[in-house]
């Protein structure tokens, strides 16, 4: 009578089954994997307030390069999270 | 259970069925073996085998039907993960197209600028010499460098 308690166990055990689905993690545009530059520094010798103002406006160029990609990487985020959520 | 995958389904659905019936006949032959002499003397060994093969059998079936539910499902999963990939992939190229327009504006407006300064370069500097100070000042914030050290 106890052998019998170990059929149903020995049946379930016919269920068990584990099934590996991989999922690869999404790929980076490769633009998103530069880092940002380092701001300009204007020459020691510098008299001109034009000189000095070009090397502001490089720098300023520098921030908006920099902040495209980091607005690039939040969109990134936020796309690849909502294409992650819809497989279930 | 693994080792299923190696046989095709039809073959093995015909197999386990086989095994079934034979352990469901074997299992209630105290039945009917009364009617047929020449197996009566080998009837508790035909019941103890019917009983092992209907096990076996009932075994069998749910591991197949288990096998054959996650085949299905792996295969919708891979289908599913097949599109995020896709979609995944055309983001990413929509993005790095966004970043290198967006890029090619910044680099444009700074040559513009730069050549405004230098159109207007003699009234920018007519009244104005920068002091070195100033420029010690302007390379130390784009170092980054800390606030005390500037000095």
């Amino acid at each position: 009578m106890r052998l019998l308690l170990l059929i149903p166990a020995l049946l379930l055990t016919g269920c068990l089954e584990s099934v590996p689905v991989k999922r690869g993690f999404p790929d980076i545009p490769p633009e998103l994997v530069k880092a940002c530059p380092e701001l300009q520094e204007a020459t020691k010798d510098t008299k001109e307030l034009s000189k000095l103002l070009d090397v502001v406006v490089v720098n300023y160029s520098t921030y908006y390069e920099c902040r495209v990609k980091v607005d690039a990487w939040l969109q990134w985020h936020k796309d690849q999270k909502k294409i992650f959520e819809e497989v279930k | 259970m693994w080792l299923l995958s190696f046989l095709p389904d039809s073959f093995l659905l015909w197999v386990i069925n086989i095994i079934l019936v034979a352990g469901l006949v074997g299992a209630l032959s105290s039945f009917f073996i009364k009617f047929i002499p020449p197996l009566m003397p080998y009837a508790s060994s035909i019941k103890f085998v019917g009983i092992i093969l209907l096990v076996a059998g009932v075994w069998f079936r749910g591991g197949y039907d288990v096998e054959a539910e996650w085949r299905q499902r792996v295969a919708e999963l891979e289908a599913k993960i097949a599109v995020a990939e896709k979609k995944s992939k055309d983001t990413n190229t929509k993005i790095q197209t966004q970043i290198v327009e967006k890029v090619k504006v910044v680099k444009e407006n700074t040559i513009v600028y730069r050549d405004r300064i230098k159109e207007v370069e003699k009234i920018i500097d007519k009244e104005c010499k920068v002091a070195p100070e100033a420029i010690d000042i302007h390379n130390a914030a784009a170092k980054n460098v800390k606030a005390g050290e500037t000095k």
